[in-house]
């Protein structure tokens, strides 16, 4: 899934996921970390990587991926 | 020329593949493109430029001698609006090779033990930055925050001349130019500078009140010229050999036409009388209306004819789609458009979205066409957003 798929799969998800704090991105689209750190900083939610493709998104309390 | 050939009976004339080309028919009010067409007053001065210019200037009699005056004439006014001496100037016909020259024949001098540059400069000066490694040199990449501003790493009091300093004076996607300028030896990146005043102002001041600068590159698109003119400005104090091999000490034209001087040289003469004030008032409308869209990131604050947006949860492909239906043609630094496979590095280094982006620029023909473009990329936001999500 290339670029901005991932980003937008992982609104859509949150929208339609009101109740749930806690979501798994896996994308190995080489744009979606330096957009996900953009994200964040524009909607307020946090991400913390795993690894290269894989990120942790929480609703909220944002946290760069620096 | 039309010229017919006669096959047994009958005339044909000469498949052509430029017959095969649809006639320039750009809507230059609705270009907001970085390389758009050609204006008008270089348009109707093209075959004048071609025919006139194309003589060989080393002649000293006839049409090659009278060039050689316009080419003469053109290297002055080059020499006066950026501030340069015109022994220093050389022309150089394509960007990489004008890097390539600066950076290696710096290098190869001997002079430098660091070069320091900056996660924005173009991919070709990087690439032409990691080949001085051969010579010995050794490299120092600085980071670049949120504005646009580069970090500059310091450098020790003894080591300050003997470093080498990329600077690039003006970003060419985000319209961001430097304020800062850093201490000690500096190639000066001044591709994305116009006359106008946007960032030209900073490049006279480093030359004219600083005998750190080594060279300065120049692109004449910036205002308005053709594609294929660069000039390269060597500081004649500066420690540079030529990194080409040759046999010749004088330096050679690298390629350079002279119908693409002469045309630089009008069009660098037209840009430079005309006022900026209503492409500033563009850029700050657009900046000010754009806050009806929410979640979008606009590069910098005042980037007088050059604008980046990027609009969160967007395809710029489809958006670049939309707006083409309307007419509005635009660039774009997303990974998603049709040229591009990776996003923006310049993007990426500031912290800014790279996808949903587009990158516009304002000319003199566009500004008029704002308020409709505003209105068309707010309306295909809103309605591609409410598809997608």
């Amino acid at each position: 899934m290339k670029c901005p798929l991932p980003i937008i799969e992982l609104s859509k998800s949150m929208k339609q996921h009101p109740s749930e704090n806690s979501f798994l991105l896996k994308s190995d689209d080489v744009a979606t970390s330096p957009d996900l750190n953009a994200w964040s900083r524009m909607t307020g939610n946090s991400v913390r990587v795993i690894d290269r493709e894989s990120f942790e998104i929480t609703r909220g309390s944002a946290a760069s991926l620096d | 020329m039309s010229q017919e050939y006669r096959s047994g009976s009958r005339v044909t004339r000469p498949a052509s593949s430029l017959n095969r080309v649809s006639p320039v028919t750009a809507d230059l009010a609705k270009n907001f493109q970085d390389l758009a067409p050609y204006s008008l007053p270089i348009r109707e001065n093209l075959e004048t430029f071609f025919t006139q210019g194309d003589s060989d200037p080393r002649s000293i009699f006839g049409p090659g001698a009278a060039n050689s005056i316009r080419l003469e004439a053109a290297l002055q006014t080059f020499s006066k609006v950026l501030a340069l001496p015109a022994s220093s100037i050389h022309f150089v016909a394509d960007r990489s090779l004008a890097f390539m020259l600066s950076i290696l024949g710096h290098a190869k001098s001997g002079e430098f033990r660091t070069i320091r540059y900056s996660a924005i400069d173009k991919k070709e000066v990087i690439a032409a930055t990691f080949e001085t490694k051969g010579l010995g040199v050794a490299l120092n990449e600085s980071r670049v925050d949120l504005s646009g501003a580069i970090d500059f790493k310091s450098v020790p009091a003894s080591e300050v001349a003997k470093t080498l300093t990329l600077f690039q004076l003006r970003n060419g996607e985000t319209g961001i130019w430097q304020s800062l300028i850093p201490d000690g030896p500096l190639i000066l990146d001044a591709t994305s500078l116009n006359p106008r005043g946007w960032g030209i102002t900073l490049a006279i001041e480093v030359i004219s009140q600083s005998s750190n600068w080594q060279s300065a590159i120049f692109d004449a698109t910036s205002w308005g010229g053709p594609r294929g003119l660069y000039i390269l400005a060597i500081n004649e104090r500066a420690s540079w050999r030529n990194p080409l091999p040759t046999l010749d000490p004088v330096l050679p034209r690298f390629g350079a036409s002279a119908p693409l001087t002469l045309m630089s040289a009008v069009a660098l003469e037209i840009e430079s009388a005309k006022s900026p004030s209503g492409i500033d008032q563009a850029n700050i409308f657009l900046r000010e209306q754009l806050g009806v869209l929410d979640e979008i990131d606009i590069a910098g604050d005042a980037t007088g004819d050059r604008l980046s947006i990027s609009i969160l949860n967007l395809p710029a492909d489809e958006l670049m789609r939309r707006l083409a239906s309307d007419g509005f043609i635009v660039d774009s630094g997303s990974a998603c458009t049709a040229s591009e496979l990776s996003p923006s590095h310049v993007l990426a280094a500031m912290g800014i979205l790279t996808h949903g982006n587009i990158r516009i620029r304002l000319r003199d023909e566009n500004i008029g066409s704002v308020e409709p473009f505003l209105e068309s990329l707010v309306a295909h936001t809103r309605s591609l957003r409410s598809e997608l999500l």
